[in-house]
């Protein structure tokens, strides 16, 4: 009696899992499994296998030089702008200086390039003059700019004028302790 | 898959395919969800597709697979929420209130069932959800569990 209790639990809990299962594959089969899985795991090969070809050791080499470029011009960068805010902080201190740029009537920044040449040339005849009055070589006072390209036009423009009032600034210093002397 | 030929990996991998529904009815027995037991069924194959190098012999390809099946399925147990209900999605197709009705208690009658199979002792599971679920004989599973087909049958 106990044992067919058993037989009939047993057939009824083998009943309900092979519902299960039908039910479950029924959807399982709906889904084309195979299919998606045989896209999958190729996509996963080939990842898997781009790793064990020589190729991506050039890419990687490729992608670490472009980082290592990227990275020094960004420090280039950072250091020309830390040049150029070293600099203006001298002319900051030295209002005198800043006349000679400011009093052109046009900021830095806005010049255009026939305005920035004029201002360079007036520079220029104003560093040789210096240099007459102050007995310094017009060689170490020279402005000798790079050529300006369109794009980078701005900032080398301010760069070179800052430039040109530090080497203004210095001569002026120079002079100042000269006579003080 | 024959013993002692070189083991062709691409020959192989379809040969693994073709056992997707034992695989997806064992993840189903240790997943009590359909959809969870697809994921584990995809997540086993894509482990066995990374580890394929490390299969030497084709002949053991079945339980080497089924090896992987099972660890999956387990290291999901670990980290699953509680009991999911079983998916009674066709329920809803029935146009019949008799039917489903009867389909609920159905669902019902699994759910209660797939408890009671989860609250098992795991080496008492493990061999279930083997036999019962995914079909195997009681070699294969005591070469899947990696141990003498005397205690599996004890079990």
């Amino acid at each position: 009696m106990k044992n067919d209790v058993n037989d009939e639990n047993t057939a009824g809990i083998q009943d309900l899992i092979r519902e299960e299962q039908e039910e479950a594959l029924r959807l399982f089969r709906k889904r084309d499994f195979q299919a998606r899985l045989r896209s999958e795991p190729r996509r996963s090969r080939i990842s898997l296998q781009w790793f064990r070809k020589p190729a991506p050791i050039f890419t990687l080499l490729f992608l670490l030089l472009v980082a290592s470029i990227a990275l020094i011009k960004t420090f280039i960068s950072f250091s020309k702008n830390g040049y150029l805010a070293a600099i203006e902080q001298a002319l900051n201190n030295s209002p005198n200086l800043r006349g000679i740029t400011t009093g052109q009537g046009v900021s830095a920044a806005q010049l255009k390039r026939s305005e920035f040449s004029a201002l360079e040339e007036e520079i220029s005849r104003f560093l040789l003059a210096l240099s007459s009055e102050t007995s310094v070589s017009t060689d170490k006072i020279e402005v000798t700019g790079e050529k300006i390209s369109p794009p980078q036009y701005n900032l080398r423009q301010k760069f070179r004028i800052l430039i040109m009032e530090k080497k203004v600034q210095e001569v002026l210093e120079t002079y100042a302790r000269n006579k003080e002397v | 898959m024959v013993q002692g030929l070189p083991f062709d990996k691409e020959k192989g991998l379809e040969e693994m395919l073709s056992w997707s529904e034992n695989i997806f009815l064992i993840c189903l027995g240790f997943s009590k969800d359909p959809q969870d037991a697809e994921g584990l069924a995809q997540e086993a194959y894509l482990k066995a597709y990374k580890k394929i190098d490390s299969l030497r012999s084709a002949a053991s390809a079945r339980e080497w697979l089924f090896r992987i099946v099972r660890n999956t399925c387990l290291d999901h147990r670990k980290k699953r929420s509680p009991l999911h209900l079983f998916s009674l999605q066709s329920v809803s197709d029935s146009s019949e209130p008799e039917a489903a009705e009867a389909q609920i208690i159905r669902g019902e009658q699994i759910r209660l069932m797939k408890r009671a199979v989860s609250d098992l002792p795991k080496k008492l599971k493990e061999i279930f959800v083997l036999r019962e679920y995914g079909h195997l004989s009681y070699q294969e599973i005591a070469a899947v569990l990696e141990i003498p087909q005397g205690t599996v049958m004890s079990r």
